[in-house]
């Protein structure tokens, strides 16, 4: 979501409708799965490649890992990781239970509800991190 | 080829099979304490560590060896590793991720968490040998699982 937000496909200054959110390509229950998997999203505006990924329970090792990877096999400091959390509130919550239990359809429309409800935190976040990636140039 | 023994910590069980790989260790007899003091990296890692590569040695066949940590998320970190190294250019494929944890082995559990987690070091690292030499021939038989499938010619094979 931080991710289609940054590249300008969901707005900063409304919530979007939940069609719009179920639209967006990678809110599919399927790229859920893909844990630790980098996935390229496109490029932004400073023609800044946009990636997304899921580190499972493990943020801080998965982060690590990274690093220690990157430092070593590439130029460490080309990669700005930004870390989207949100506070879960209920529908989240269910939402994920949904997905879960493999009722991946439902479980979509709770969670998109969920995520409604605090998508401005996304938002500001999001913001945030492009402020970030103008000031390192 | 390279060749990554893991396991939780990347401390114990991951050094020693690395060492049995690279011949460090005896793989036909039963260790004593003072082989394990022979051991790259025995007891030596911590949390700030995990997620990392780190080389052993290079075996007679070419490969590297390398163990790591990687706590309760091998499938994110294995990932993780292959896709950023096939974004670099690399070949995911070169990496063998072999998981050396193996069963439940409170021993092993007890003095490693004491050694590595809690810095008690004096009580946990004999612990924790001896914890290993338990399943010791659990990790030779990964190990000879490991030179069986990727048909490297290494004694341990015979």
């Amino acid at each position: 979501m931080a991710g289609w937000i940054h590249l300008n496909q969901l707005p900063v200054d409304r919530v979007p409708t939940i069609k719009q959110l179920n639209a967006t390509l990678e809110f599919a229950p399927e790229k859920y799965s893909k844990v630790g998997i980098p996935q390229f999203l496109g490029r932004d505006e400073l023609n800044n490649e946009i990636f997304f990924v899921d580190f499972g329970n493990d943020t801080n090792l998965g982060l690590q890992t990274a690093c220690f990877f990157l430092k070593e096999h590439s130029n460490l400091l080309e990669w700005k990781f930004f870390d989207i959390r949100i506070q879960p509130n209920t529908y989240i919550r269910f939402g994920r239970m949904l997905y879960m239990l493999k009722l991946a359809n439902h479980g979509q429309k709770v969670m998109s509800r969920g995520i409604q409800s605090c998508y401005f935190q996304i938002a500001g976040q999001v913001i945030r991190a492009k402020e970030l990636c103008k000031s390192f140039g | 080829m390279k060749i990554v023994y893991h396991c939780y910590g990347g401390a114990h069980a991951s050094p020693t099979a690395a060492a049995v790989h690279l011949g460090l260790m005896p793989h036909n007899r039963f260790p004593r304490f003072s082989d394990f003091e022979k051991i790259p990296f025995f007891d030596c890692t911590i949390w700030n560590e995990h997620g990392r590569l780190i080389k052993v040695g290079v075996d007679s066949a070419g490969n590297e060896v390398y163990i790591m940590g990687r706590r309760n998320s091998p499938k994110m970190v294995i990932s993780l590793i292959r896709e950023l190294a096939r974004q670099n250019g690399g070949e995911p494929d070169d990496y063998y991720f072999v998981n050396c944890l193996q069963i439940f082995n409170p021993v092993m559990i007890t003095g490693g968490y004491s050694s590595r987690a809690m810095g008690w070091v004096k009580f946990g690292r004999p612990v924790v040998t001896f914890g290993t030499m338990i399943s010791f021939p659990i990790l030779v038989a990964i190990v000879k699982k490991t030179v069986r499938n990727l048909r490297i010619n290494l004694p341990l094979d015979q």
